[in-house]
């Protein structure tokens, strides 16, 4: 049974349109990445999965109708909305007690544990921690709740690179088992790219791909070649074109471009942040399934 | 049952003890620093009767300063875990909006000022025992009827104390619209209360002969000072008079006053009163919803 099935899911805020028509759907033991820019919907998306935000459409997390069932969905899954949303007149062992009382699948031991991992005491005032250390210890709560699926909005946001090393670490290290699922929305696309199993693409609300990172090393190809071959590369059509660095070109080609034209340079492993450059630049790209 | 709703008012505890606490500390600590340097001549020379105006005024302080302080806090809290941003993270764990908007609710419109009552009550008593040590030294302290003054205090704070839900109910109407307008209109809600008040008690009757809104406003404000004390003089009319009563009848007419007030609950004004009460919190729930 997939985690999340979404179905056309559509959002509106007045006449502007967050999400149009996106489906997919999240099977349990993977690691998606949400990706998309600044407005593309992401948020949206994320708030409408655990329940605060009305869509048109349908959607299932977790067999639950998140609108519906909005308090029973949350018991069920972990959820970091935003970066340091910790009440900053709290210590970190009332936050403890509180979700203790709020959370039936919250194990104070196991947020204590996973809190020595961290730089953040027990008796630590969230107002006197910094960003990096809130978020860290917002994750160790979170990753207490024995729970099947973590959705996570853009967690790292802001944060200096060692905060974020570290809320990452802390993720792979403490939560993902291969049977857990994470779902996790940033635009810090190079950060996660070795984290993720799969990946969601969203542009103006629309979703451009649903991939996983395997196929998309098969789907999508990228072809360094020689500045002079760049006229002869770009009459293929691909969807991105980009230099490198040591001034060959590089393009993208969604599927083998013809055999003149792989002639023309040699191929190369397309990395995540120039697909969605190509596939954010492009967005009539229709969807596909992984 | 859920340890859900616990866990929310435990939250409110949390994150106001120390406010609560010095509103509730500092008067008294005040008094009696003060008391030393001041004159207890204005009390009445009976000892009973000292002692229970001591007690019982000090049960009816504390209680119109926690209503003050709650009324001065209310369209603060209406907007309290947007203005600080943890909204997102309460809206990220399993609590409805109606149970968590009613933990709040609960907790500083009527715990707080119960738990003044008692705290007030008590502090009556050292109070007492303090004014009686300045007035006449330990003979003084020795000479109070603390059974007699508990036989007759007791009575009167407990009528107390159970009309503080009865004037809650009351007063639900004016609460929740208060935060309803500070959730929605945020720092115009002050302004826009006033203005609502000076139009429709001011404006509207002088002008257009409409009388109708402040009239409603007036009983409702009424229903709420009879729930917590509505015929005093029934039993006496100051406390040197009550120390003529016995525990008895004291207890008769707390009881009597609380179920005449119980009674009146069944009317179509308080019924309106509730309807718009409803209505506000409705649109808090609405608010909340929308914060995420």
């Amino acid at each position: 049974m997939n985690l999340i099935e979404a179905n056309e899911l559509t959002l509106r805020y007045g006449k502007k349109t967050a999400l149009e028509r996106v489906s997919f759907s999240i099977p349990k033991g993977r690691v998606y990445g949400l990706l998309g820019h600044n407005g593309a919907g992401k948020t949206s998306l994320m708030k409408a999965l655990v329940g605060l935000l009305p869509t048109d459409g349908q959607l299932s997390v977790l067999g639950l109708d998140p609108r519906r069932q909005r308090t029973e969905l949350l018991s069920q899954l972990c959820y970091i909305p935003d970066v340091a949303v910790l009440p900053r007149w709290a210590r970190v062992h009332e936050l403890i007690t509180l979700m203790s009382g709020l959370q039936p699948r919250f194990s104070a031991d196991r947020a204590r544990q996973l809190l020595k991992r961290t730089s953040v005491g027990l008796d630590d005032k969230v107002k006197s921690l910094s960003k990096g250390m809130v978020v860290q210890a917002h994750l160790a709560l979170i990753a207490a709740i024995d729970a099947k699926l973590m959705i996570l909005d853009e967690p790292t946001l802001g944060l200096d690179v060692m905060s974020r090393k570290g809320f990452y670490e802390l993720l792979i290290d403490e939560w993902c088992d291969g049977e857990r699922t994470v779902l996790i929305s940033t635009h810090q696309v190079e950060e996660v790219e070795t984290l993720l199993s799969d990946v969601l693409m969203l542009d103006e609300g629309r979703l451009v791909l649903n991939i996983s990172l395997q196929d998309m090393d098969q789907r999508f190809v990228a072809l360094s070649h020689d500045p002079a071959q760049a006229d002869a590369v770009a009459a293929a059509h691909p969807l991105l074109r980009y230099r490198q660095t040591g001034g060959r070109g590089a393009a993208i080609f969604d599927g083998t471009p013809p055999e003149h034209v792989m002639g023309l340079g040699e191929r190369i492993r397309p990395n995540l942040v120039d697909l969605f450059m190509a596939l954010t630049r492009k967005p009539a790209l229709a969807p596909s399934q992984s | 049952m859920s340890s859900r709703f616990p866990t929310l008012l435990l939250r409110e505890w949390m994150q106001h003890k120390r406010g609560w606490l010095l509103t509730l500390v500092l008067p008294p600590a005040f008094i009696l620093s003060i008391l030393p340097f001041s004159h207890t001549n204005g009390l009445p020379d009976h000892a009973l009767a000292a002692g229970l105006i001591v007690v019982l005024g000090m049960t009816l302080l504390m209680l119109a300063i926690s209503a003050i302080s709650v009324g001065f806090q209310l369209s603060g809290l209406a907007r309290r875990d947007v203005q600080d941003r943890s909204i997102e993270f309460w809206l990220s764990l399993p609590s409805s909006h109606g149970e968590s908007l009613a933990a709040t609710l609960l907790a500083h419109v009527l715990l707080v000022p119960l738990a003044a009552v008692v705290f007030g009550f008590g502090m009556g008593y050292v109070m007492a025992a303090a004014a009686a040590l300045k007035s006449a030294g330990l003979a003084g302290l020795a000479s109070i009827p603390w059974a007699q003054i508990t036989a007759l205090a007791l009575p009167a704070a407990a009528r107390l104390a159970v009309g503080v839900p009865l004037a809650l109910i009351w007063a639900a109407p004016l609460v929740m619209l208060l935060m309803a307008s500070a959730a929605w209109l945020k720092r115009w809600s002050v302004a826009a209360m006033v203005g609502a008040l000076l139009i429709t008690c001011t404006i509207l009757p002088k002008v257009y002969g409409i009388v109708l809104v402040r009239d409603w406003l007036r009983d409702q404000t009424r229903g709420a000072w009879h729930a917590l004390l509505a015929n005093p003089e029934a039993i006496a009319s100051s406390p040197e008079q009550m120390s003529n009563v016995d525990s008895a009848t004291a207890w008769q007419w707390a009881t009597g006053d609380f179920t005449n007030e119980l009674h009146a609950l069944l009317s179509w004004q308080l019924a309106s009163g509730l309807a718009i009460a409803a209505l506000g919190f409705y649109l808090l729930i609405l608010r909340r919803q929308r914060a995420g």
